[in-house]
């Protein structure tokens, strides 16, 4: 992180840690008012519980019950039999009785008195008030009375006629369920504990979000710090960090003292003996992990509409509804099956959700991971880039009163070269061409539609928006190269497969096993092995090189500030951008090489060889070599020395046009 | 103020600051039309006008805060458009209605602003101790802001625009609700600003302020600069008695946008 990002973050955290409302709003209602009030509560019920089995119920019967069932009831505790009259009550003389006092009236009519000694049913009404004081206790405990009776009436009845308890019941049901007392925990964990963590970090992230930027420019302090030389994008990097730290922190505070509260509260009763729980510290952290993915973005969505709101109260308002409806793709851990996939990997929210949902019952697939940090590290750019937009509007900044500022006029704005911009763009490429991959409609389609939505439609209209910024030949580096540039290209071209892709794969192979496999999978599910080699070499040679070099090595270097660090940074996304950590080396290496050519000669032309040569390469030797090739090459071998030399030997050549 | 014999870094021979065809409109207003102005080193130039004039709007586009609709603005030699960071790197802003930190001390305040402009920790302290001395903040240096008194407030604001020597100041009406005493620390310091060479740009509605302190006074009547020059020259060549007087004048007679 920047140094002046730092600062701002420092300062921001101090700012929120002194300020009351927080330390209230976060640790004092979590840490005492939640344990407080439940311990209350629950103290209470059990009290008012213990009172009524303890006080003595009057019953009354009317007519008078058989001898057998008023002594039963007599000799239960805590209850008063006394005989009402001698006909049978009906429902609304039982009322009246019921509200002179009495707890509950039994009524067993003649007929039913007889039915109750010869083997038949005596019908007993009971009439209770559960309105009144004890509740449903008289119900409970007359009733519960009366069944113990009619259980050893009925066992005295089958003594009779010499049967057994089991003549009654030919089948007794024992459930058991294999999982252990650890799994069934962590299963309800995984349905309650997601929905519940996000909800609070959201919650907790609110506050200072609104209290960084609304309540900034409420107390007038926003124009001093624009005239400070940081760059808006720290300001808004150090105020995001912030506010994650704050509402992770306080929203993590907030479910642990929930949780332990009700486990103190169940620990008195019997519950925690069939749930348990097995946290490893590997699965706490992944759940630290999965809950930081889930508050960046939010973060970054609480800042971008607290910024745009002229107030406190404003924003209040105008984040309630966004909170309500970015909260809900959090539930889908309540949907049955779903689970981590690689489509939910990149709804955010869900994602994190899901992330922590397969924590707890299992391991997530770090792919699967690895798709949910893109997305999520993606949007958060996206949104950071949206922050960074209002902050840089003075009507959104200085406006306290009046109407607001446009928003929409705000966003269709041409963006700014810098890393938001870049990184953005990044994001809509990756999540266009990943939906564009689950098309499915055959490789060719499936290649040739996700490199011209993903890389070279909005890389063409990311030039034209941004003309007046930048002139899209500069954007997009489409100069042409000296000579010596297409010199060196040939040259890089020519050795890069063998020098810098098939090492970084071995490398990969070395570090996480599995690579080749993937590769012949993925080279199956393509279906390359059904298509003729030209039109092979057209659609996925020729078309990703002409889109990703203008992707890659024109908008993004070039937004990323075309230096050193952008040479880096596009390589990293170019690894990263094709979704596989088993390519993830091989292409980021090649990335670096195109990226430092991009550099030296001053033009994205190069690049496009050199890639185009690098994929015609792999392509011919997937479809045309016979498998002892292939398989030999799947090893180390001294040859790759001779291409890595030839694309040193290239990089060397390469040289800027002369102005 | 070059208490530590550091001389300011002026803008290689050219005004410290300068604006060139600068105009801003809001939707339909033109709140600033085509304003031309240049303060040299050593130079306080007081920006006199009625409220609405468009007075604000200038300075926050001088400062680097506001982006202009037309015309260029540099700040020591530096393009507000094109090289920000050296331009309010090379500036102190004040507002008279702008608010420091309540929840901060005096201290943390003007620490965090040094680390904004880039200082090290060194440095900065090294830099609060001597404008301390300058605007007699002890007493109340390591007091959280939230309880200063608005003169106390003024002058730790003052003390943030000074605390990184910069070598122009833009002072947006900066006596807005202070008395006589917490006023004079105002003047004291952009005389003292003047007498090390620094350029200040100050805007007001008092005319006093700006008869005591200004070397050249520019009338901006909506948004377009009306007169200007040194105060009895100006009150010469449009023969009037007084500041007020021509104000109200050339506001009449100026035509609204």
């Amino acid at each position: 992180m920047s140094r002046p990002a730092l600062v701002v973050y420092t300062k921001e955290l101090l700012d929120t840690l002194r300020d009351r409302r927080t330390l209230a709003t976060m640790i004092l209602v979590p840490m005492v008012v939640y344990p407080a009030t439940l311990l209350l509560t629950t103290e209470t019920m059990v009290a008012t519980e213990r009172a009524a089995e303890e006080e003595v119920l009057e019953v009354g019967a009317a007519p008078a019950l058989p001898p057998a069932l008023a002594r039963h009831l007599a000799e239960t505790p805590h209850l008063h039999l006394t005989t009402l009259s001698t006909h049978a009550m009906d429902a609304e003389e039982a009322r009246q009785a019921l509200k002179e006092g009495l707890h509950a009236v039994v009524v067993l009519t003649a007929t039913g008195a007889e039915a109750l000694a010869g083997e038949g049913t005596g019908e007993v009404q009971l009439y209770v008030d559960t309105t009144q004081a004890l509740g449903a206790a008289p119900l409970d405990r007359v009733q519960a009375a009366l069944q113990r009776f009619s259980h050893d009436a009925r066992a005295r009845r089958l003594d009779a006629r010499g049967l057994s308890q089991a003549f009654l019941q030919p089948l007794r049901i024992h459930p058991r369920s294999v999982a252990t007392t650890e799994e069934r925990g962590n299963h309800a964990l995984a349905m309650a504990l997601p929905s519940l963590v996000l909800l609070f970090v959201a919650l907790s992230s609110l506050y200072p979000a609104i209290d960084l930027t609304a309540g900034e420019k409420e107390r007038r302090t926003i124009a001093t710090l624009l005239t400070t030389p940081v760059p808006l994008a720290d300001l808004v990097a150090g105020k995001l960090l912030a506010v994650v730290t704050v509402g992770t922190l306080a929203g993590l505070l907030n479910v642990a003292a929930v949780g332990l509260t009700f486990l103190r509260v169940l620990g008195d009763a019997e519950a925690t003996s069939t749930l348990d729980f097995a946290l490893s510290p590997l699965t706490v952290l992944g759940l630290f992990g999965a809950v930081l993915a889930a508050a960046f973005p939010l973060g970054a969505l609480l800042l971008l509409f607290s910024a745009f709101a002229r107030s406190f109260r404003d924003a209040n308002l105008l984040l309630t509804p966004v909170l309500l409806v970015a909260m809900l793709p959090a539930g889908v851990v309540l949907l049955p099956g779903a689970e981590l996939d690689s489509a939910f990997a990149l709804v955010p929210i869900a994602n994190a959700a899901l992330w922590m949902k397969a924590l707890l019952t299992g391991a997530p697939a770090w792919d699967r991971v690895l798709l949910v940090l893109l997305s999520s590290g993606g949007l958060t750019a996206v949104l950071g880039a949206g922050v960074v937009r209002v902050f840089s509007d003075e009507r959104a900044l200085f406006a306290t009163e009046g109407r607001r500022a446009d928003f929409a006029r705000l966003l269709v704005e041409p963006p700014t070269v810098g890393m938001g911009t870049a990184l953005a763009f990044a994001a809509l490429a990756f999540a266009v061409t990943f939906f564009a991959g689950l098309l499915g409609t055959g490789p060719l389609v499936t290649i040739g539609v996700t490199q011209a939505v993903g890389y070279l439609i909005p890389a063409v209209l990311l030039a034209r928006w941004m003309k007046g910024v930048l002139p899209p030949r500069a954007l997009l580096a489409l100069g042409a190269p000296a000579a010596s540039g297409w010199a060196a290209a040939a040259l890089v071209g020519a050795g890069a497969w063998l020098g810098i892709s098939l090492p970084g794969g071995w490398l990969t192979d070395w570090m996480v096993p599995g690579q080749s496999q993937a590769a012949e999978a993925f080279a199956e599910a393509m279906g390359l092995g059904q298509v003729s080699l030209p039109m092979l070499v057209l659609a996925a040679a020729v078309m990703p090189a002409v889109a990703e070099e203008l992707a890659f090595r024109g908008v993004i270097f070039r937004l990323l500030g075309a230096g050193r660090g952008a040479l880096l940074g596009q390589a990293a996304l170019f690894g990263l951008m094709h979704g596989s950590v088993y390519r993830f080396l091989p292409t980021a290496a090649l990335g670096l090489c195109l990226g430092a050519l991009r550099k030296r000669t001053g033009s994205v032309w190069p690049g496009v060889l050199v890639h185009l040569m690098t994929n015609a390469t792999l392509l011919t030797l997937e479809t045309q070599a016979p498998q002892e090739v292939l398989q030999s090459l799947g090893r180390p071998t001294p040859w790759a020395l001779l291409g890595a030399a030839a694309v040193i030997l290239g990089l060397a050549l390469a040289r800027r046009r002369p102005a | 103020m070059g208490v530590n014999g550091k001389t300011p870094a002026r803008a290689e021979d050219g005004p410290a600051i300068l604006a060139r065809g600068l105009s801003r409109r809001y939707d339909d207003v033109l709140a600033v039309r085509a304003v031309d102005l240049s303060v040299s080193p050593g130079e306080v130039v007081a920006l006199l006008g009625p409220n609405g004039a468009g007075k604000t709007t200038l300075l926050r586009m001088l400062a680097g805060v506001l982006v202009p609709t037309e015309g260029t603005a540099t700040i020591a030699g530096h393009d507000v458009a094109t090289d920000p960071a050296g331009a309010k790197r090379a500036l102190g802003f004040l507002s008279g209605d702008t608010a420091l930190y309540g929840r901060l001390t005096v201290r943390e305040v003007l620490t965090y602003f040094g680390r904004l402009h880039g200082l090290g920790r060194a440095e900065v302290a090294g830099h609060i101790e001597r404008v301390t001395g300058l605007l007699e903040l002890a007493p109340f240096l390591d007091q959280r802001t939230g309880t200063l008194s608005s003169g106390q407030t003024q002058r730790a604001n003052l003390a943030r625009t000074f605390l990184t020597d910069p070598p122009v100041l833009i002072l947006d009406e900066p006596t807005t609700a202070l008395d006589v005493v917490s006023g004079e620390f105002v003047y004291q310091a952009i005389r003292h600003a003047k007498a090390e060479g620094r350029a200040v740009l100050l805007s007001t509605h008092v005319m006093s302020e700006a008869e005591l302190l200004a070397d050249r006074i520019v009338l901006l009547v909506r948004g377009r600069v009306a007169a200007e020059g040194p105060k009895d020259a100006l009150l010469a060549a449009h023969h009037a008695a007084s500041l007020a007087e021509l104000i109200l004048r050339l506001h009449r007679a100026e035509e609204p946008a």
